[in-house]
């Protein structure tokens, strides 16, 4: 009696603990997609970072998603994030082994990442290849929405880099870091749309007065110098078309003007 | 009664197992991992206190060649916000004594 009260005992244990483990892995994941969400991929980086194992990281950022979202819906937005994300998913088994993930972190932006122990030329090119390939896999996905009279392609803009290029920067290779140096990068890759960009120690923060970006009235590029002490409450306006474009302050961080 | 408390171990294990052993093996590496983290940073908190500095953030890095350091953040008794980077010996562990030994070290000549 008192062996089977034991072991019902240490079987509700194990219960609990099976049931904490679900939560806690259920947390990780991204509702939309089902995939490992970011803190799941903080938690990812900071065990890389503190273990020394050297990684690449690749931020996937999708060219022109909010116009999607603007003009189609959310409904159709969330169908082609959830298309992106079964086709990232099958270009990380196609081209990556098996210890890389794919990460869904917030509404466009997507991550693959995967241990890199040597980070040679050879191995560094052939991520870089590899993550082309997965660009050029992604545009051609077409996506059919029922508002829309045909199919949409969806490119992506890639930013990557291996650990040792950022432990490479002043600032060091912190999960924080990383995120920066990533953006960086996946800004110099938005400049032109549908490319991959390697992060470099030499790219930096624009100051606040350097202000690009895309009219979203005439879709042209942009890229103006806010004069010194009008970047609080300076409007800025289209050189293509006058429209008025978004407040210095409000524009996205973007890789340095060249 | 035995055979019902059987029935129900039974069914118990039925339950654990339709949770996948690699999410609980991967959930025990975590919370080994948190728990590795959380004792290191409350025993830094602790003797940190001791200078009059309240740890904020305490991130880890690797420099060039794999060089691990910390970054500290804490606030000292004006509220004045110090931060610092203490690099430490290559191959040593960051959750180790020496690791320890040198935030100390850092913190009290920063105090």
């Amino acid at each position: 009696m008192t062996s089977e009260s034991d072991s019902i005992d240490a079987a509700f244990e194990q219960l609990k603990h099976a049931i904490r483990a679900g939560l806690r892995a259920e947390q990780l994941l991204d509702r939309l997609t089902r995939l490992p969400n970011d803190e799941a991929l903080t938690e990812w980086l900071e065990e890389k970072v503190e273990s020394s194992e050297g990684f690449w990281i690749a931020f996937v950022e999708v060219d022109r998603f909010k116009s999607v979202n603007d003009e189609f819906g959310y409904d159709s937005a969330n169908e082609r994030l959830r298309q992106l994300a079964q086709c990232l998913v099958t270009a990380n088994v196609s081209y990556f082994d098996s210890s890389s993930s794919v990460f869904r972190a917030h509404g466009d932006e997507f991550f693959i990442a995967g241990p890199m122990p040597q980070a040679s030329q050879k191995d560094c090119e052939e991520v870089s290849a590899k993550l082309d390939r997965v660009r050029q896999d992604i545009g051609g996905i077409h996506i059919v929405m029922e508002r829309a009279s045909r199919p949409m392609m969806c490119t992506v803009s890639v930013g990557w880099l291996v650990s040792t290029d950022s432990g490479a920067t002043d600032e060091g290779c912190t999960q924080p870091a990383v995120r920066r140096q990533l953006e960086l990068a996946v800004g110099e890759a938005k400049l032109e749309r549908n490319k991959v960009v390697r992060f470099t120690p030499e790219m930096r923060r624009p100051t606040t007065r350097d202000a690009r970006g895309d009219c979203r009235s005439c879709h042209a590029k942009f890229s103006v110098v806010v004069p010194a002490g009008n970047e609080g409450d300076g409007a800025l306006f289209c050189p293509n078309c006058g429209e008025r474009l978004e407040r210095p302050g409000s524009l996205k961080p973007q890789a340095k003007l060249p | 009664m035995a055979k019902s408390e059987a029935n129900f171990g039974a069914l118990l294990t039925t339950g654990i197992l339709a949770f996948s052993p690699g999410m609980i093996a991967a959930s025990n590496a975590r919370q080994k991992n948190e728990a590795r983290r959380n004792a290191f940073r409350r025993a830094l908190e602790v003797e940190l206190e001791l200078f009059g500095l309240e740890l904020l953030d305490l991130t880890i890095g690797r420099a060039q060649g794999n060089v691990p350091f910390w970054n500290v953040a804490c606030r000292d008794g004006r509220a004045q916000l110090r931060t610092m980077r203490v690099e430490l010996p290559l191959g040593t562990d960051p959750f180790g004594s020496i690791s320890h030994t040198l935030l100390v070290e850092n913190a009290q000549k920063a105090a």
